[in-house]
């Protein structure tokens, strides 16, 4: 159990957050325009990095609100928590390496090799 | 016509230990939802109940008859006596713009445990992961939580120079639940 400080309310135990995935991902302008392939990227693929995740979370039994989060994925280090619409910020991560030497991105997902979105 | 509720656990004020606990008896409490950045709102809400919507989180303020505690940006509880609730009710719908605005009586859905007593956080923090006595330092501040699993509403009444006195809002059909491992959890306190 670890907490979350949420922007809002301060600091509560996980267990009253719900994660709503990857965040800043934008809606396309012109969805009629896409070609199937890019509508399933933007709907269906997502990072899996090894390192700074930026997230979306919902405080769902506190003030219900959505906010953003910077996560650690290699350490689940809490880098960052910020309020919807602002910017992500640039950071950087502690990665440590694993007995195996796994990649920093998952290799089982293809969309991940393509550079960051914003 | 109006529902009568009585109190779920019907118990007296009873001291576990250094803690006591009792059910207090129905008040009225409305759901009020609106935005905050909202100023004919905010305004019409202040003529309304005489009392400025906080905006500072975790906040509670109050007159003699009315508490309203923050639970969100936009969301907040009032909290009034049984009997004067159904005509606050009335006034705020006539106020408020019902497009913009959600006025829900949740006054028969929840029901309020006052915990006072030295050892009240000694026996809250058995069960909680986050400091609530850090969260609850004054009589002005209330904290939305998850407590053995519950959603809860913690309302602080008084400083913390004095003994603590704590109001545990929750949903009736968990109150029996909730008291039951209250008092569990208080057997060990002296010890």
């Amino acid at each position: 159990m670890f907490l979350i400080n949420c922007p809002y309310c301060g600091e509560r135990e996980q267990a009253e957050f719900s994660c709503g995935g990857e965040a800043h991902i934008a809606r396309p302008k012109n969805p009629p325009e896409l070609s199937d392939d890019q509508w399933a990227e933007y709907l269906f693929l997502r990072k899996n990095e090894k390192g700074v995740h930026y997230e979306r979370w919902n405080h769902e039994y506190g003030c219900r609100q959505w906010f953003n989060l910077a996560r650690n994925t290699a350490t689940d280090e809490i880098l960052k928590v910020y309020k919807m619409g602002e910017a992500p910020p640039k950071l950087k991560a502690n990665i440590p390496a694993t007995p195996s030497g796994e990649p920093s991105i998952g290799s089982g997902n293809l969309s991940t090799s393509k550079k960051d979105r914003f | 016509m109006s529902l009568a509720f009585n109190n779920v656990l019907n118990l007296n004020k009873k001291n576990y230990n250094g803690v006591t606990i009792e059910e207090l008896s129905l008040s009225g409490k409305i759901n009020i939802r609106g935005k905050s950045s909202d100023k004919e709102f905010m305004k019409n809400i202040g003529s309304a109940l005489n009392l400025v919507l906080p905006i500072e989180p975790n906040v509670r303020i109050f007159n003699n008859n009315i508490s309203i505690m923050w639970l969100g940006p936009n969301e907040w509880l009032v909290i009034t006596p049984e009997n004067e609730k159904d005509g606050i009710i009335s006034l705020l719908k006539s106020t408020l713009n019902p497009q913009k605005t959600a006025i829900t009586d949740v006054s028969f859905n929840r029901t309020i445990l006052r915990l006072e007593g030295e050892k009240v956080f000694t026996l809250l923090s058995k069960f909680l992961v986050a400091n609530l006595e850090k969260i609850l330092k004054t009589n002005f501040s209330v904290a939305q939580t998850i407590f053995i699993k519950i959603p809860v509403l913690f309302v602080r009444n008084n400083n913390d120079e004095e003994s603590t006195s704590l109001d545990l809002h929750l949903n009736r059909s968990h109150t029996k639940y909730v008291y039951e491992l209250l008092v569990d959890g208080s057997k060990n306190l002296n010890i």
